[in-house]
Formats: C-alpha cells, sequence, structure tokens
C-alpha cells in the first residue's frame, strides 16, 4: 500500500517534497550571531587596515601591497555571501549534479573574476612605480613634488 | 566535523601560526624559511580536506601547490640573492625546519592514501606527497647553503 | 562545532592580511603577502570554492610577491645606475 487514507478519506501519498539542490540554512546554523557575522567583520577588518597602511604609506612598492590587502578583503566577503552551512563545492567532476547541496556558484565566479582583475591591477600598478622610480629616483610619496599644488 | 578536519584544523593552528610569526620576524633568511615551511603546511591541510569533506576534487588545489610552492620559493631565494646574507638567523634553524617539513608530510599522507578511493586518486596523493617531500629538500638545502659574500656565516648545510 | 575550520582560516587570513599591511620594507611584505596568499587559498578551499582556491594560489602565493621583488630590483638598481652629477634627490 503505498499511502495511508486521511480523514477525507483520499489516499496521501508518503513520498517527502524533493530537496531543494542548494542548501538553504544560514551561515553558522545554531550557533550564535557573533560566530555569524565574523566573516563579515574580517573583510571589514582587512579592509580597514589596508586602507590604513595605504594611507600612511612612505614606500610606493609598500603601498600597492597594501592596497592587495584590500582586494584580499572583497574575495572574503564575496565568497562569506556565497557561503551556505552543509554546502559543498558546485563542481560535479566528481559527484553528480544534485547529489549534495551546493554553496552559490554565482559568487564564485565573480570572486575568481576578482582575483584575476586585482592582480592585473596589481602589476600595472607596480610597472607605473618602477617608471616614477626612473623619472623621480623616488618611491617616497611624500618626496614627490608634481601634484603640489 | 570528522578527523580529518580535526587533523587539518590542527595542522592550522599549530603549524600556520608559528609559520605566519616566523615570515614576520627575523632576517629574510629565516622569513623565506618560514614561507617554505608555510607552503608544506599549507598543501597538507589541503590534502586533508579532500577525504574531511569527502570531494576528490579537493587533490588538485594540493598538486597545484605541492608544485607551485617549491619552485616559488626557490624563485624567491635567487632574487633575494643580495638580502640573504644580511642578518643571522638562529643557527640550525635551517636544517631544523626543512627536516621538520619533511617529516610532518607522510604522517598526513599515507592515511590519506587509504582513505581515498583506489587507484588514480591514490596514485595522485603519493605523487603529491613525493613533490611536497622533493620540494622542501631543496629548497632547505638551498637556503642553508652558507652565502658567498658574508664571512664566516651559515648554518653550513 | 561544523565550522571551526572555516573560523579558523577566518582567523589566520586576518592575521596575515594585518602582517602585511603593516610591514613597511617592500622585501619583507612579499614574504609575508606569499603567506597571505597561502592562508587566503586554504580558506577558500574551506568555503568549498577550489577553483577560486587555485586561482588565488597561481596569483596570490607566486605571482604578486614575484613581481614586487622584482620591482624592488628594479627601483634598487636606478640611483646606481644614474651619474653622481644628477641634482635630482636620489631615495632608495
Amino acid at each position: 500500500m503505498n499511502g495511508r487514507r486521511t480523514e477525507r478519506g483520499r489516499i496521501r501519498r508518503r513520498e517527502r517534497p524533493a530537496q531543494p539542490p542548494y542548501a538553504q540554512r544560514p551561515l553558522f546554523h545554531r550557533e550564535t550571531r557573533t560566530v555569524n557575522l565574523l566573516p563579515f567583520f574580517c573583510a571589514g577588518w582587512l579592509f580597514l587596515v589596508g586602507c590604513y597602511a595605504l594611507a600612511t604609506s612612505r614606500n610606493l612598492i609598500h603601498a600597492v601591497g597594501a592596497l592587495a590587502v584590500c582586494q584580499s578583503s572583497t574575495y572574503v566577503l564575496l565568497l562569506a555571501v556565497g557561503y551556505r552551512s552543509g554546502g559543498t563545492a558546485p563542481v560535479f567532476s566528481d559527484v553528480p549534479p544534485g547529489a549534495r547541496p551546493v554553496v552559490d556558484p554565482v559568487v564564485q565566479a565573480l570572486t575568481l573574476t576578482d582575483v584575476v582583475v586585482g592582480a592585473t591591477v596589481t602589476a600595472l600598478l607596480l610597472a607605473l612605480v618602477v617608471q616614477i622610480a626612473k623619472r623621480h629616483g623616488t618611491v617616497d610619496p611624500d618626496e614627490l613634488r608634481e601634484l603640489r599644488g | 566535523m570528522n578527523g580529518w578536519l580535526a587533523a587539518a584544523c590542527l595542522l592550522l593552528v599549530l603549524g600556520l601560526g608559528p609559520a605566519l610569526c616566523g615570515a614576520v620576524v627575523g632576517p629574510v633568511r629565516s622569513r623565506l624559511l618560514a614561507q617554505n615551511v608555510a607552503t608544506v603546511l599549507a598543501a597538507l591541510v589541503l590534502l586533508l580536506a579532500s577525504p574531511g569533506y569527502d570531494r576528490p576534487a579537493y587533490l588538485d588545489t594540493a598538486l597545484v601547490l605541492a608544485v607551485l610552492g617549491p619552485a616559488g620559493t626557490l624563485v624567491y631565494e635567487r632574487l633575494l640573492a643580495e638580502d640573504l646574507p644580511r642578518g643571522t638567523p638562529w643557527p640550525g634553524l635551517a636544517r631544523g625546519a626543512s627536516w621538520a617539513s619533511v617529516a610532518v608530510v607522510p604522517p598526513v599522507v599515507v592515511p590519506v592514501c587509504f582513505a581515498v578511493a583506489p587507484g588514480r586518486t591514490t596514485v595522485k596523493v603519493l605523487v603529491i606527497g613525493a613533490l611536497l617531500v622533493a620540494g622542501s629538500a631543496v629548497c632547505g638545502r638551498a637556503l642553508a647553503k652558507a652565502p658567498r659574500t658574508a664571512a664566516g656565516e651559515g648554518s653550513g648545510g | 562545532m561544523a565550522e571551526l575550520p572555516v573560523l579558523i582560516g577566518l582567523l589566520l587570513a586576518t592575521a596575515a592580511g594585518t602582517a602585511a599591511a603593516l610591514s613597511r620594507e617592500p622585501v619583507h611584505q612579499a614574504l609575508v603577502l606569499s603567506v597571505l596568499g597561502l592562508a587566503l587559498a586554504l580558506l577558500f578551499t574551506l568555503l568549498q570554492a577550489p577553483d577560486v582556491a587555485l586561482s588565488q594560489l597561481a596569483v596570490g602565493t607566486v605571482l604578486t610577491p614575484l613581481m614586487v621583488l622584482l620591482s624592488v630590483r628594479k627601483v634598487r638598481r636606478r640611483p646606481r645606475e644614474e651619474s653622481p652629477a644628477d641634482g635630482r634627490g636620489e631615495e632608495g
């Protein structure tokens, strides 16, 4: 017998509803709110520390490294937004699609683009720093006089 | 949270924490050593994540790091040739660090070999282990060589 | 706790990023940037993003510190090649 009779006399099928293909639970299930927000605090802290180092830098190459730290905060933020507790990677080379709940794949594509663009920006900025050193003989931002009014 | 992830957490806290501290303080030679140890330990954590999350696809990341890590360290050692002789690290640090990073690889690789599916995946894990051991041995030897410009310095290979 | 690896990875990446931003000397900063790249790649794998971790390994662990060290080398060589009669203030 596939089901049992309800009070209205109709046979109700016993199958459960289909699981959604993505995990619905929030980031840290059953944990306190502070732990839930830790990835965003870490991203904010990284960004602020990078900005501080960028603003107080005495060497343009060090400033480019501080910018790399700022960029890493955006990677952490994006992936934390897309993460689902209990989910796995949206890579289906070793598991069939739909077998396990996955984390958000769109955000991972954004982060991938972000990583590559960040590397390109770093390369361009370092090339500019080398040109500044060639032209002005210094990489100290306080010593570069051309932009002064 | 299974045993593999617990071992990965342990390796993260006890291995990468001190490696980060070593990369932050000290002369350039000891920082480069700490970076080398950090790449080996990170590859081991990635190797442990594969049976931990039950995804054989995570082994590819460990393989890429096992190839790129020692190569990167050797390139940095070449580029920092004029900075390395400055400062005296602790004696025997180079040898101790390279031996420690070689010794921690087999206790991680062998159980993972038995935990993954037999066949190609086991060969992949063994190749990762072999690359890590060879890479860290080569880097340790390259970093322990006495520099040519300093007088009587270095830990004697 | 089921999310302990992610927590530890987050704290490690934050510590590495703070150390990288606060290292003033570019040569030291390059090596700490390499460790930051490693910590971020680990964090991405623990957040179930292995493809992003692969890119981060290639970019952040090898390429970015390499470019920083190359530009430090180029900037250092500049003042030695210029003639002593040059009137501009030269700082490495």
